[in-house]
């Protein structure tokens, strides 16, 4: 029963004290500024990436044009492995 | 790096008012408004993220993380009830994830419930509320986050049963239920390390 009768006038003591108080509104901004762009629309290798990526397109689909007009067989093959590599 | 915060102090009718329009605002993206919101009620959010914490950079760490997620939940502010009790529920969740992800705390120390509050009893001074409050918490740590969570809210927060349950998320019947067994725990607790 002492402990007990002890714990709330802990609890009353406790309940004076201060606390910090950090000013978050920059942190909070730049995290949120972070957060803003959407992680799935970033390219994971940067610009040199994004530019190695496009030209890999180009080249598959210029190879599937070329495939479709002439039916050659080196180009459909560059045309599925370029596919399957995307 | 944090610095202090600013006190913002406006009447409450007019902060209110001010919270709703900054709400409503934030909520369509607009960062001025949530800064100003942030403004207003970090302090507030501070208080309550102290009992959930006693390191101070572990503090200033989950004051931000309610503010981002505030701003992450606001598709969920229906601005029908005050801005700060919205955010205290937030607020609340956030401090029982960390209790939660952490489970039990290591305290390093046994504290002396009876002897540290005949100290601080009849001391009014800062000093000895940090002392009370370092004892609180850390017998608390040593009960499972539910109960350590309705115990602070209930003891140290002074929240009634209805106010535990719209911060919680709990029904009144499960707050009732959840201090009563808290209670229990305590009490068991404290009269282990009673001396004869």
């Amino acid at each position: 029963m002492k402990r007990l009768e002890a714990w709330e006038r802990l609890v009353a003591a406790a309940r004076r004290g201060p606390a910090p108080a950090p000013d978050v509104t920059a942190a909070v901004r730049s995290r949120l500024a972070v957060r803003a762009a959407p992680a799935g629309h970033r390219w994971p290798l940067g610009f040199a990436g994004a530019c190695a990526s496009l030209a890999l397109v180009v080249g598959v689909l210029g190879c599937q044009a070329w495939s479709a007009l002439n039916e050659g067989w080196l180009a459909w093959l560059l045309g599925v492995s370029g596919g399957w590599v995307l | 790096m944090t610095g202090p915060a600013r006190d913002i102090a406006l009447p409450a009718d007019s902060r209110d008012a001010a919270d709703e329009l900054d709400a409503g605002r934030a909520a369509r993206g607009d960062g001025d408004a949530f800064t100003r919101l942030i403004e207003r009620h970090q302090a507030a959010v501070a208080r309550w993220m102290w009992r959930f914490t006693r390191d101070r950079d572990e503090h200033a760490e989950l004051v931000q993380e309610v503010f981002v997620a505030a701003w992450e939940s606001f598709g969920s502010y229906r601005g029908d009830g005050r801005f700060g009790g919205w955010l205290q529920r937030i607020a609340v969740r956030t401090g029982y994830d960390l209790w939660r992800r952490r489970r039990r705390e290591r305290v390093e120390f046994e504290p002396d419930v009876a002897a540290v509050a005949d100290r601080v009893t009849h001391d009014p001074s800062p000093a000895a509320a940090v002392e009370a409050a370092e004892t609180v918490h850390a017998l608390l740590a040593r009960l499972a986050p539910r109960d350590r969570l309705v115990l602070t809210l209930l003891h140290l927060d002074g929240l009634t049963v209805d106010e535990i349950a719209a911060v919680t998320g709990w029904s009144r019947s499960m707050v009732k239920v959840q201090a009563w067994r808290a209670r229990g725990k305590l009490r068991r607790l404290l009269e282990a390390g009673e001396p004869a």
